[in-house]
């Protein structure tokens, strides 16, 4: 701590922060009259306090409450600053009467005509300004024009004048930002410069004089409910403000306004996609235990998939915080906390890993509470329950319905003492409640005080650099299809086949790892190796809720996807309560007010950028000034645009909800994808693709190898060459009577311009294939 | 990205431009109120006689014109005006105002003139 504040001594922004510190102070000088204000503020404050314990008490002491009475300054004659007297009128009547001339007064031809002469002469001062401008302009046209008049081969090589530019940005430009910057770090780091300042502003535009004022009209209003002085507290707060107003520079109030207006729609967007993931919790509660998702290919039905899991999976933590809260408030008294942390050192050990473990351990406890009991250990009982008192507090309950007890020997698994040990594992388990059969990211966001841990679930306001550290990332594990086998398995002794009690399971393609029932036809129960029909998936899925159900709540969710709903067999099929097919994907909408402006622009601005940046490319490949400004200009752009896109967009799909039996009334619905939530490295929409890539990389030679058509009709070689189901039944005969003849138009095309495809791109990997065939 | 229809961002815009402007034009006419044009010094004896030119008159900045309010009278007469003018003679007898100034010394009148605002545009 010394050392630290020797060092503030050493360093010479220390000073600086005095010296701005000393002009603030001198401002007083200026804003003299707000010290006056302030000690009117304290005054009425004072006596409103008076007035307000006289009246309570009912003394009558004759006292008149300042609060209502205007200001009047030492030296000023007028009751009313001059400046301010036009703007709000003195008292309500006046601004009654002025209320209505201005509704008179505004849809009358004078006021338009003024209101024209206004407008024409801001039009007049952009035109001047713009006129100055021309010169600019059109030098920067012919330069731009000059950019396109040599073709320049000297690649990324910086001109003459970007290399002093980037000289005079390293030299000058980059340390005064720096300075300013380690400055501004500096004045955050030592809160007591900052808090000074803005004591001292908060004192000189009266806006403490306005919270105290405030105040003292409370405690005066609470008593004397009058509601005539309301309007002069009004009077009063404007003259106050006034101060604020009138010194602040109108560009530093835009500046204002726009980050006010910026915080307020984001606020609203956010809110928006709340609102829309608390629609598609209801949408998932409403599908049941097993969910089946079906839609066609690009209409998102993975998208959906992963979202739906992610939102399961809060809502499991949820429940279960919830039902713990519900266990508090049936035994209030019972040192819970407690009871955690010999449960986190049982974690730890790990002795507690699932919720069967958890009812070993409950069950333990039982056993020799009933046991010591017995023998009378009262003393040793109360220890064993952490210190409750049970004589004192109980241990049972009666709900109305039932008798819920605390511990029970009997019917263990109904024991509050049992369900918070499931409930606790469940809510603080950390890592991933998501068992698929592809890769889905989950956050593991979540605040620890040392007491009761609290999750992070909001999808939208994390930062992503935050949310995709690997520190604060689940990734869900690789679903073992042993596990949801309860009859034969693929491995024999597969030690984590009994490992899966809770979660959310999710598999995409079910279709193509279970089948229908043409896929499984000539598979037998009885055949000797494990096959979809003696594997018993299917009275695994009928069966798993009672393993997950802890406090009479499931925390278990089944979800799968495919093309079709056919695509599964009927019984695996009807398990699921509701088949949910994806109808499309609308365009990407957003809630957050002026993007659809801001998007107009960027638009633009893309649009001729990509026309200059092509055209540039296309002519040159050095850095010119101009091109550097442009594109880090554009580059800036684009990113504050992209980030808003993705932060605040969204998809809607439009769902049409079935019975899994397809025979019943369909309901339609909708589901939305926010984009901040779902792209935010949570799957990879090609899965799957390490099997392509590794089948590819087994291939000496790439799709270049693949031979061309000679030209725009097919021949009869080139056909069977295609080793077509089709080709082969119609040409099989042809071809092994005789060697099929060219066709005429082939023979023709093959005389005319084009080469044979080996000539023409031999020793250019680059060339097309492209030969302007397909205009016919 | 973002898909937007060419017609629906041209009524947006517009939209747009639209409502700026009526913010910007119910502003304005709140300041016009504001900041009269014209001021004329007018003759006080006991007895407020307008002129004959204005087609209304506003009061709200007596505050600054050292006047016993209290002694305002009025005798306006506008049924000879073209009934399009606006009119608000009931702005200027007004017992409340008296309330807030009553407290001033009858002695500041140190003069029989103050400053009359005129808003709007004077009749020919």
């Amino acid at each position: 701590m010394a050392n630290s504040k020797k060092c503030i001594f050493k360093n010479y922004r220390f000073y600086l922060c005095l010296l701005i510190s000393f002009a603030v102070f001198a401002l007083a000088v200026i804003f003299k009259d707000s010290f006056y204000r302030i000690w009117i503020a304290v005054k009425d404050f004072g006596i409103s306090i008076a007035y307000y314990f006289s009246q309570l008490f009912f003394i009558d002491n004759g006292l008149i409450v300042t609060v209502n009475n205007l200001v009047t300054f030492p030296g000023n004659t007028t009751i009313v600053p001059p400046s301010t007297g036009t703007v709000i009128p003195v008292n309500y009547d006046l601004f009654e009467i002025k209320m209505s001339m201005y509704w008179n007064s505004l849809i009358n031809s004078q006021t338009m005509a003024k209101f024209l002469v206004a407008v024409i002469n801001q039009v007049a001062i952009f035109f001047r300004w713009f006129l100055i401008l021309i010169p600019g302009i059109i030098a920067l046209y012919f330069s731009y024009k000059n950019i396109f008049t040599t073709n320049q081969k000297d690649y990324f090589e910086d001109s003459i004048q970007l290399s002093r530019w980037k000289k005079f940005k390293a030299k000058i430009l980059n340390p005064i930002f720096d300075w300013v910057n380690d400055l501004l770090l500096f004045i955050l780091g030592h809160k007591y410069f900052w808090i000074i300042w803005i004591c001292c502003f908060g004192v000189y535009f009266n806006l403490f004089s306005i919270v105290i004022d405030f105040f003292a009209y409370y405690f005066y209003f609470v008593v004397s409910f009058d509601f005539e002085n309301i309007y002069v507290q009004f009077y009063k707060l404007f003259l106050d403000l006034e101060i604020i107003f009138t010194t602040i520079p109108w560009p530093f109030w835009i500046v204002i306004i726009v980050i006010v207006f910026d915080k307020i729609r984001k606020n609203w967007a956010y809110d928006t996609l709340d609102h829309h993931e608390f629609m598609n919790r209801g949408f998932i509660n409403g599908c049941g235990q097993a969910t089946f998702i079906v839609g066609t290919p690009g209409t998102g039905k993975t998208t959906a998939l992963t979202d739906m899991s992610l939102s399961q999976e809060v809502m499991f933590r949820n429940k279960a915080l919830e039902l713990m809260l519900k266990a508090e408030s049936e035994f209030p008294n019972f040192p819970f906390i407690k009871l955690e942390k010999s449960l986190q050192e049982q974690f730890e050990k790990g002795s507690i890993f699932s919720l069967s473990s958890c009812a070993k351990y409950s069950r333990h406890l039982t056993n020799i509470f009933f046991e010591l009991y017995k023998e009378g250990e009262m003393g040793e009982c109360k220890k064993l329950l952490f210190d409750y008192d049970f004589n004192t507090y109980g241990l049972r309950f009666d709900d109305g319905s039932k008798i819920i007890d605390f511990l029970s020997k009997v019917d263990s698994e109904h024991s509050v003492l049992e369900i918070y040990c499931k409930l606790y594992f469940i809510y603080i388990f950390q890592s991933s409640m998501i068992v698929s059969n592809y890769a889905i990211r989950s956050d593991k966001s979540f605040q620890d005080l040392g007491n009761l841990p609290l999750w992070d679930y909001d999808f939208f306001r994390t930062d992503s650099a935050h949310s995709l550290d690997r520190e604060n990332s689940n990734v869900s594990h690789i679903l073992d299809w042993d596990c949801l086998r309860i009859g034969k398995k693929m491995i024999e002794k597969n030690t984590k086949s009994n490992a899966f009690e809770f979660g959310v399971i999710v598999i995409t393609e079910i279709g193509k790892e279970r089948g229908n029932q043409n896929d499984t036809r000539g598979l037998k129960k009885n055949d000797d190796f494990t096959n979809q029909l003696n594997d018993q998936f299917n009275n695994f899925l009928k069966l798993v809720r009672h393993s997950a159900t802890v406090d009479n709540f499931p925390f278990i969710k089944i979800l799968f996807d495919d093309q079709r709903p056919e695509s599964l067999g009927a019984d695996g099929r009807e398990l699921c309560e509701k088949v949910v097919h994806i109808k499309e994907k609308s365009n990407p909408k957003t809630k957050l007010w002026l993007f659809r402006f801001e998007s107009i622009i960027f638009d633009f601005v893309e649009g001729h950028f990509n026309s200059f940046h092509k055209r540039y490319r296309f002519w040159r490949s050095d850095n010119t000034l101009f091109s550097y400004f442009i594109q880090n200009a554009y580059s800036k752009i684009y990113k504050y645009y992209i980030r808003l896109f993705n932060t605040f967009c969204y998809s809607e799909q439009r769902i049409e909800l079935e019975s899994s039996k397809l025979d019943s009334k369909v309901n339609s619905s909708k589901y939305y994808l926010s984009y901040k939530k779902i792209y935010s490295y949570r799957f990879a929409t090609d899965a799957f693709s390490d099997y392509f890539y590794k089948k590819a990389a087994l291939s000496k030679v790439g799709i270049d190898a693949l031979p061309s058509f000679r030209c725009y009709r097919a021949s009869l070689n080139e056909l069977h060459s295609e080793h077509s189901y089709l080709f082969n039944s119609l040409l099989g005969p042809v071809l092994q009577s005789s060697k099929p003849p060219e066709s005429v138009a082939a023979r023709r095309a093959s005389r005319a311009t084009f080469p044979p495809r080996n000539e023409q791109t031999k020793g250019n990997p680059y060339s097309s294939q492209q030969h302007g065939y397909n205009s016919g | 990205m973002y898909k937007r229809n060419k017609f629906v961002d041209f009524i947006y815009l517009i939209s747009l431009l639209v409502l700026v402007n009526l913010i910007a034009y119910f502003i304005s006419s709140y300041s016009y109120l504001n900041n009269p044009t014209i001021s004329k010094n007018v003759f006080i004896n006991r007895t407020l006689r307008t002129l004959d030119d204005s087609n209304y008159i506003y009061f709200g900045d007596l505050s600054n014109s050292y006047l016993y309010v209290e002694e305002i009278k009025y005798e306006l007469d506008f049924d000879s005006y073209d009934d399009n003018y606006f009119i608000f003679y009931t702005v200027i007898v007004n017992e409340d105002i008296n309330v807030n100034f009553i407290s001033l010394d009858s002695n500041t009148i140190y003069n029989d003139y103050f400053n009359l605002y005129f808003y709007g545009q004077l009749t020919d």
